[in-house]
């Protein structure tokens, strides 16, 4: 038999594999019985409380907690002097817990209490006194990255870093955390063979993840010095990397525990409230639950890292693109943001894997500056970069009266190719998607617009690729009982989603067993092995195989003792439905009975005859990117490349700049659908996000201060108004991926900004260079280009 | 600090009870704090994300903006209170659509939908999308979630 036909074959004989199957969580949900990080409390626990910063920036001069000591109820007060005097960050230890000698965003944390009720935390908060000398502060980004800026970090050169993520030190440019820098080929002498040059600048605002569940941790000082953490967050063993950094504690002594998440979309792979927790917790020797209300959420955790983006083409005649450089500047805010320097190397991945550019240069650019700190956001850096190129891409079209796919198929990368870091391109189906969105897009009929009024139709159409990070890695335990049961130990939060669910459909997939069966243990760090959390799309692919190989493991055990009790060969088993059945044979037993149990019939334990336990690892290796040439060591980067394309359709009314957006279809080429529903859901809800930042969201430093942290102020989108999102899923198997799926959580994000402004475009002839798309910004650009017109 | 609690009856999902609030304590304090009913979340506190919704004498509304002492000898229905064995079909229809993710909207998007339906048995999607108008919800895009409310509609309808 051929590979293709054993594929075929197994593909028809999959059980759960593809399946929509019930979400093994949302019962709980729907009851009101789940319970979220937000949910969980202790007896007698004490509530926490955070005293910030109104400054910008500023020295502080002092303290005074002497009244909120003194206030009845109150159990702890700790100022940074009273907590280890480290920095912390997962790529830049930067980060104090609490502010020590200055201050450099509104809303950093400056001291904290724990008292008996929140109320009296909220009052003992308001009776600390912090005097502070005011200083310069910058928040613009392109000012901040000036020789003569306000310094954000003095002490910067002195910071310790992960060795993925040097620091850069530029004494030119003292807010310059990170710069990463791509060269191929040789740009100059592309210009020089280019027929057109088109150049823009584009930006986006910062845009904050609002996951509806505010962060939040409860923290218990176990008597014997260990510390035990409740929080629902994407990445427990990141949390318990940086507690073990903060208060120089060894790992093992840290247990994190995370109940469901409200959502993250990046924002909880990084601590928030956990090391305040920690620190009360410590102090007062009670359990300590510290919760963000929203606002604190808005200020103080973190936001997706506006970008300035300089985009310069060398384009032929036909439509090539020969030469291109880019220039992408990261507002970072005042910190690192756990993942903000990571942000700035992988937002290349998102500007090499489209398009194949002979002569390209990139820079991208971390600023330090007084705004809240930029972090992981779905997306991850590529849907900034995506934002530029795919309006530029559209620009070109534009001013060579080119047509606006054949300009992207022109300059596509194909299987085979190298690309401008040096990865040699897998099969990454970009044309796949291209035509599934225009089947539905049908830019070839004729345009239908109203004859009168201030309305203009117009369709947009984008193409993105969002990477896998790697390397990374995850691990999977399964503990076959006798009673059939199979319990899944992993510590992937279940986040939303849905990976619970796709986790169990792997494992029952393998056992051949009823998902039913399968019981998803969720993280707890002293029980479950590492994962390296919820991030990048990559759960799906590295702990569905982790979940597949333990599965694998446990069902060869259980074969191994089949065998040995019918005295028949392990090749003429099989196991089905907890039964082990001889193929063309007789015999049969369950899988109950290959336990023994001991007298008191109370649990199985002998070897051979007791627990079984499986265990899965995958982990990938790839290689770094060169400092000086942004190439890559080897021929990969990333884990793999997943291809996205957005077709919008829009009106837009002329006199007021209000957008209607009628219809939306995202394609993406998963490998495999997996759970199809929750693949769907990934689709809508990742693109319904992506519109939030293409045409609302934008969190507002007026003075430095944000202006609109409340959801009154920053708008969402809302059940009204949000138009059907068409979800369209292709299939083309991964080559290592758990029955060839990629994951999918980022990806759809990544279009529908671009998508929606060349519909604009498309529609009334007028371009808005930055995101949000706002009817104000609409409107100008309309009146700018009626202007240029006369 | 000793300020002036009273002492408030109130019926939660059938059940009496008597607690001691102070004045200006919500509703949603009292039934997540006191009452131990999580299954109403807080997302703001301050009436901008609906997933504290609950219904009070068969309204809808944010308990997180409502004082405490405003629903004194009045009925309050909570996500806890729809059904013993999450088959109501509004819960029915969002588990069998996989319409949520994090769900964390989805108990106060359940009550805005219950109370809906109860003045209104078979809305249009308009009016759907309307009722669930103060719910946020962060993760879906509330295409399955409307799909989900009409499909429940159609099946209290023919049961009745
Ligand atoms: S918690 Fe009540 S509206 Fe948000
Ligand atoms: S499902 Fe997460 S907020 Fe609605």
């Amino acid at each position: 038999m051929s590979t293709t036909q054993q594929q075929e074959e197994r593909e028809t004989l999959l059980r759960h594999i593809g399946k929509s199957v019930t979400r093994v969580d949302l019962k709980a949900k729907m009851t009101g019985r789940a319970i979220y990080g937000y949910d969980f409390s202790l007896p007698h626990m004490l509530h926490g409380k955070i005293k910030r910063s109104p400054y910008p920036h500023a020295r502080i001069l002092k303290i005074d907690t002497e009244a909120a000591r003194t206030l009845n109820g109150v159990r702890a007060v700790i100022t940074a002097w009273d907590v280890p005097n480290s920095l912390y960050g997962v790529m830049l230890k930067d980060t104090p817990m609490l502010a020590r000698d200055r201050v450099r965003y509104v809303g950093e944390a400056v001291a904290a209490v724990a008292a008996d009720s929140l109320e009296i935390a909220e009052e003992a908060v308001d009776l600390i006194k912090v005097e502070y000398a005011p200083l310069p502060y910058v928040t613009n980004v392109e000012k901040a990255l000036e020789k003569e800026s306000v310094v954000i970090h003095p002490d910067l050169p002195t910071y310790k870093a992960g060795p993925p993520f040097p620091v850069r030190i530029d004494p030119n440019r003292p807010n310059v955390g990170n710069h990463y820098h791509v060269e191929h080929g040789n740009v100059e002498s592309g210009f020089s063979e280019a027929d057109f040059v088109v150049q823009n600048r584009f930006e986006t605002a910062a845009m904050q993840h609002m996951h509806l569940e505010p962060s939040c941790a409860v923290a218990r000082a176990e008597p014997d010095g260990r510390v035990t953490i409740w929080s629902a967050t994407q990445s427990p063993y990141m949390i318990r990397q940086q507690i073990s950094d903060i208060f120089q504690i060894s790992t093992s002594r840290i247990r994190v525990i995370a109940p469901y998440e409200g959502g993250g979309f990046g924002s909880r792979l990084e601590v928030h409230s956990e090391p305040v927790a920690v620190a009360l917790a410590m102090k007062s020797r009670k359990p300590v639950k510290v919760a963000l209300t929203r606002e604190e959420v808005f200020t103080s955790t973190l936001v997706r890292h506006p970008f300035v983006v300089y985009i310069k083409d060398g384009v032929k005649r036909d439509g090539t693109i020969i030469a291109r450089d880019m220039k992408v500047i990261l507002n970072g805010g005042a910190y690192s943001g756990g993942f903000g320097m990571s942000v700035c190397r992988n937002c290349i991945f998102g500007a090499v894997s489209t398009y194949n550019i002979a002569n390209f240069r990139f820079d991208s650019i971390r600023v330090f500056t007084n705004a809240p700190p930029g972090g992981a956001f779905r997306g991850y850096g590529s849907t900034q970069v995506d934002w530029a190129i795919e309006c530029q891409m559209d620009c070109i079209a534009n001013e060579l009266h080119l047509d606006k796919i054949q300009i992207r198929r022109r300059n596509l990368l194909h299987a085979g190719d190298r690309n401008a870091i040096g990865e040699t391109m897998k099969d990454v189906n970009h044309h796949g998607v291209v035509e599934r969105v225009l089947e539905k897009l049908r830019l070839d009929e004729p345009r239908q617009d109203y004859d009168s009024g201030p309305w203009r139709r117009g369709k947009g159409f984008a193409l993105t690729t969002k990477y896998t990070t790697a390397p990374t890695a995850s691990a999977a335990t399964v503990r076959v009982l006798d009673d059939h049961t199979v319990i899944l130990f992993v510590s992937g939060t279940e986040i939303g989603a849905g990976s619970d669910t796709i986790y169990s459909q792997i494992v029952a997939e393998e056992l051949n067993c009823p998902v039913e069966s399968v019981i998803v243990s969720g993280p707890d760090t002293m029980f479950t092995p590492f994962d390296d959390g919820a991030n990048s799309s990559r759960r799906t692919y590295y702990l569905g195989n982790a979940c597949r190989m333990a599965a694998q493991d446990a069902r060869q055990q259980i074969l191994e003792r089949a065998s040995r009790a019918l005295q028949v060969p392990e090749s003429n088993l099989m196991v089905e439905d907890w039964k082990i059945v001889e193929r063309n044979g007789s015999k049969s037993i369950k899988v109950s009975e290959l336990f023994l149990k001991d007298q008191t019939r109370s649990g199985a334990f002998l070897p051979g005859s007791g627990d079984l336990i499986g265990r899965g690892v995958w982990h990938e290796r790839v290689g770094f990117l060169d400092p000086v040439t942004g190439r890559c060591t080897t021929d990969r980067a990333v884990t793999y490349y997943t291809p996205v394309a957005t077709g919008v359709e829009v009106e837009v009314n002329e006199e007021t700049g209000f957008m209607r957006v009628l219809n939306i279809y995202c394609a993406i080429d998963v490998g495999k659908a997996i759970n199809p529903l929750s693949v769907e859901g990934q689709i809508e809800g990742g693109v319904v996000q992506g519109l939030g930042g293409a045409i609302c969201e934008e969190l507002i430093l007026q003075d430095g201060k944000p202006i609109n942290a409340n959801l009154a102020d920053y708008k969402v989108p809302l059940s009204l108004g949000t138009p059907h999102v068409q979800a369209i899923v292709l299939e083309s198997p991964e080559a290592n991926g758990p029955y060839g799926a990629r994951g999918v959580g980022e990806g759809p994000i990544t279009g529908i900004s671009p998508a929606l402004a060349n519909a604009i475009v498309d529609a009334t002839g007028a371009r808005v260079y930055d995101i949000p798309l706002t009817p104000e910004k609409i409107l100008a650009a309309i009146n700018l280009k009626a202007k240029q017109r006369k | 600090m000793a300020r002036a609690r009273k002492r408030i009856s109130l019926n939660v999902n059938g059940t009496d009870y008597s607690i001691e609030a102070n004045p200006y304590d919500s509703l949603n304090w009292i039934l997540r704090e006191e009452l131990g009913l999580t299954g109403t979340k807080r997302g703001c506190d301050t009436g901008g994300c609906g997933s504290c919704t609950v219904m009070v004498d068969g309204k809808a509304i944010y308990s997180c903006m409502y004082p405490v002492v405003k629903a004194a000898g009045k009925t309050v229905e909570t996500i806890e209170g729809l059904s013993e064995e999450g088959d109501h079909p509004l819960q029915s229809a969002i588990v069998r659509n996989s319409a949520l993710q994090c769900a964390y909207c989805g108990p106060g998007i359940i009550m805005s939908a219950k109370s809906l339906l109860d003045s209104n048995p078979t809305p249009t999607e308009t009016e759907v999308r309307e009722a669930l108008v103060g719910n946020i919800c962060r993760c879906t895009g509330y295409g399955k979630v409307v799909k989900s409310i009409l499909e429940a509609s159609i099946e209290i309808a023919k049961s009745r």
